[in-house]
């Protein structure tokens, strides 16, 4: 185990990629399970705060620290088994997205989440339930998390394996791995039906395990978990679509869905005007008269890979004139150039925003498919009437934008703010989440009460009670 | 102008690789296998040069019928036409060299660009090969082409700085990352390069002038050694760095 005391040793530690600020009396590095048993039993005797530091890639200040020690998970980082017939493999929580895929690379295998921050640990996007563009197709993180070795604020262990722990209607009774008898009862929610990672994640009869992906570590220390593996298709076909009108891109969109058999994308994301204004900076060759741009994904195999490209060029056509000018890419050289699109975009974003010297304000709001283009709409009208300088990509095929502010000046930001609030309500009022994937962190609690209650907050803040009834662990998240 | 473009099938660059169990060649289960990155900036160049001036752009390639694809990624750049000189597997530059230069020699093209080396063997011998065996002028690891009334102008990147190199035509162009930004291949044209002819030819055996003994991945790099923090930890820590790590 190390201890750092020296702030100069661990700056680093008190920031993630939101830039927000936070402060910790010691950095402390656990070597094994043991150790951070140890800590964090310490902890709850002497109620003194612990914030779990993954990679730090976070956008919402889960792993800044407000006081008290910053548990590093840094020495977690390998990966511990990989089963070919089960089709899993075992790995330590701080083992990042990027070696998961360079691992699994050539054995015909995937693992199917893919959160565009390759350097974010799989902790991490336990923590998160972190989502990528591939969601579209394969859901989120939860959906391929069998199993998780948990350390609990008490120092105790928990295994939970995924089917064996469910609740009892909203009420759980369980025993930790030493024999710990923890009750609680669930808030009977009914969370939105769209990509979601705003609060607990709470079902009737739900299993453990999902309480724990997504719970923003204020549960318990993860220190390992088992995922689910799937076989790899056999080509994948990858293509940015110029679009030289709204309604031909929504019109796309909303008959993309419907051809289940013929074009059924993986994934497919949005670029609007402003992003692809920003990107004829650094990528020439997009097309002059393009309004928006989707970059989609396609599954096939070597034997049907012509007739999907033939599918999707008589397709596309009937919504863009741009079709000729379609971007394809057939291999994992092209694909990487296709999401090179996709990957300038946030730092072209964050390049003006560190020029005006402004906060970034920037949405994460999904809302039900069919209100995608309304809700759309809604945005860009609100940011012309304020006047705001604005950029809007993100995960379309789940209806989840990124829409992100950019202000110059103090009034600027003020009354983007109240924007982005109204945003959030109107995606509420559709019946849509103010967090599709970033979560709630330290830095969108004031949104969570737009989506619930006090009383289910407070319903959250039971089921947080019950592992951590000193308020140790990860405080300031969520609460 | 008449433009020859040479590619090479590379292994993609997100493969893992794996060497055979012969220790003297990659384990090809599993693979990809894409067009060699360098030489996607030449085929770009050999289009823009077509674009401006006007003429024709051949691809070629030295390999086995799975080169195909390659050829295929070409035509759907752009390309007027492919040529798959069909033999082994290359692995001696020699012979790739010898079969281009003899189909060079037929086809008499104003310019060759080729990438500046392929990403598989990396022996960035070719340039200078084709020359010899064109009795051509050939600038290497170029970042800047530059071609007006028949006269080339073509700079470098040399240690700290670019130097520009003159020389007229027919001569070697090997590309450099930089030198363009490669277009993307478009829908309608990798539907149609499908189904245009690929001019096969038969390659000429050669006596190898190098051979593979064998192969080896680089092993990783050492892991390091934490000390605790503590005054007396510095005589151990010049013990290591002298005896350990030799670097004092």
């Amino acid at each position: 185990m190390i201890v750092k005391h020296n702030k100069n040793e661990f700056e680093d530690y008190l920031v993630d990629a939101s830039s927000y600020e936070g402060f910790a009396d010691e950095l402390i590095i656990p070597e094994n399970v043991d150790e951070i048993k140890q800590i964090l039993k310490e902890a709850t005797v002497k109620s003194h705060k612990i914030t779990i530091s993954g990679a730090g890639t976070g956008l919402t200040g889960s792993r800044v620290p407000l006081g008290g020690k910053i548990l590093s998970m840094e020495r977690f980082n390998r990966i511990l088994n990989f089963d070919r017939e089960r089709k899993t493999l075992k790995v330590e929580s701080f083992v990042r997205i990027e070696e998961i895929a360079n691992y699994l690379a050539g054995s015909g295998l995937f693992y199917p989440p893919n959160p565009t921050e390759k350097l974010s640990t799989i902790g991490g996007n336990i923590g998160n339930n972190a989502s990528g563009a591939r969601t579209y197709k394969y859901g989120s993180t939860r959906k391929y998390i069998n199993k998780i070795d948990v350390v609990l604020p008490t120092g105790e262990s928990l295994t939970i394996k995924r089917g064996e722990i469910f609740a009892n209607g909203y009420n759980f009774e369980f025993c930790t791995n030493g024999g710990t008898l923890i009750s609680f009862e669930l808030p009977k929610v009914q969370m939105p039906k769209v990509k979601h990672a705003a609060g607990y994640y709470i079902e009737q009869n739900m299993d453990l395990i999902d309480l724990f992906i997504g719970a923003e570590g204020t549960l318990g220390v993860v220190t390992g978990a088992e995922l689910q593996l799937l076989d790899s298709p056999e080509e994948v076909l990858g293509a940015i679509v110029f679009f030289d009108s709204h309604d031909g891109m929504f019109d796309f969109l909303s008959e993309i869905k419907k051809t289940d058999e013929i074009i059924s994308p993986r994934l497919i994301e949005f670029f609007d005007d402003n992003s692809i204004m920003l990107l004829r900076g650094t990528i020439p060759h997009i097309p002059k008269t393009t309004v928006y741009a989707l970059w989609i994904e396609i599954e096939t195999s070597k034997e049907k890979s012509d007739e999907t490209l033939t599918n999707l060029y008589l397709f596309t056509s009937q919504f863009t004139s741009l079709v000729d000018d379609t971007w394809v890419a057939l291999n994992e050289a092209e694909h990487k150039r296709l999401a090179h699109f996709r990957h300038e975009l946030p730092l072209a974003v964050y390049e003006k925003i560190h020029q005006y010297k402004q906060q970034k304000l920037g949405t994460d709001s999904a809302v039900p498919n069919e209100f995608v283009k309304e809700y759309y709409e809604y945005m860009v009208n609100l940011f012309k009437q304020e006047q705001l300088e604005y950029v809007i990509w993100g995960h379309i095929g789940n209806s989840h934008f990124h829409a992100n502010i950019l202000t110059k000046n103090e009034d600027e930001f003020r009354r983007a703010k109240d924007v982005y609030v109204d945003i959030l309500r109107r995606a509420v009022s559709l019946g849509g989440t103010i967090s599709a994937e970033h979560g709630i962190g330290k830095l969108k609690k004031e949104y969570l009460k737009i989506l619930y209650s006090e009383e289910i907050i407070d319903g959250f803040r039971k089921i947080k009670e019950a592992f951590d009834s000193k308020n140790v662990l990860n405080d300031g998240n969520i609460f | 102008m008449n433009i020859l473009v040479c590619v090479s099938r590379v292994p993609d660059t997100a493969t893992r690789i794996i060497v055979g169990s012969d220790g003297k060649s990659i384990d090809k289960n599993g693979v990809k296998y894409i067009v060699n990155p360098y030489d996607e900036f030449a085929l770009e160049e050999g289009l823009r040069l077509r674009e401006k001036n006007g003429g024709s752009v051949t691809a070629i390639t030295v390999g086995t019928d799975a080169a195909t694809d390659v050829l295929r990624t070409a035509l759907a750049m752009g390309v007027d036409k492919a040529i798959l000189v069909k033999g082994d597997e290359p692995t001696d530059s020699y012979y790739v060299a010898y079969n281009i230069a003899k189909i060079a020699k037929e086809i008499n093209p104003d310019l060759i660009i080729l990438g500046r080396q392929s990403i598989d063997f990396d022996s960035f011998q070719l340039p200078s090969m084709l020359a010899e065996m064109l009795g051509m002028p050939s600038v290497s690891v170029v970042s800047a082409l530059k071609i007006e009334n028949g006269q080339v102008s073509a700079e470098r990147d040399v240690e700290g700085g670019k130097e520009t190199v003159a020389c007229s035509l027919p001569c070697i162009i090997s590309a450099q990352k930089g030198l363009n930004e490669p277009r993307y291949p478009k829908l309608p044209d990798i539907m149609k390069a499908k189904s245009k002819p690929i001019d096969t030819r038969e390659a000429e055996k050669t006596e190898p002038k190098t051979s593979i003994i064998g192969m080896e991945i680089p092993s990783k790099a050492r892991a390091g050694k934490v000390l605790e923090a503590s005054d007396a930890n510095i005589d151990e820590i010049v013990r290591l760095l002298k005896e350990e790590a030799k670097v004092i």
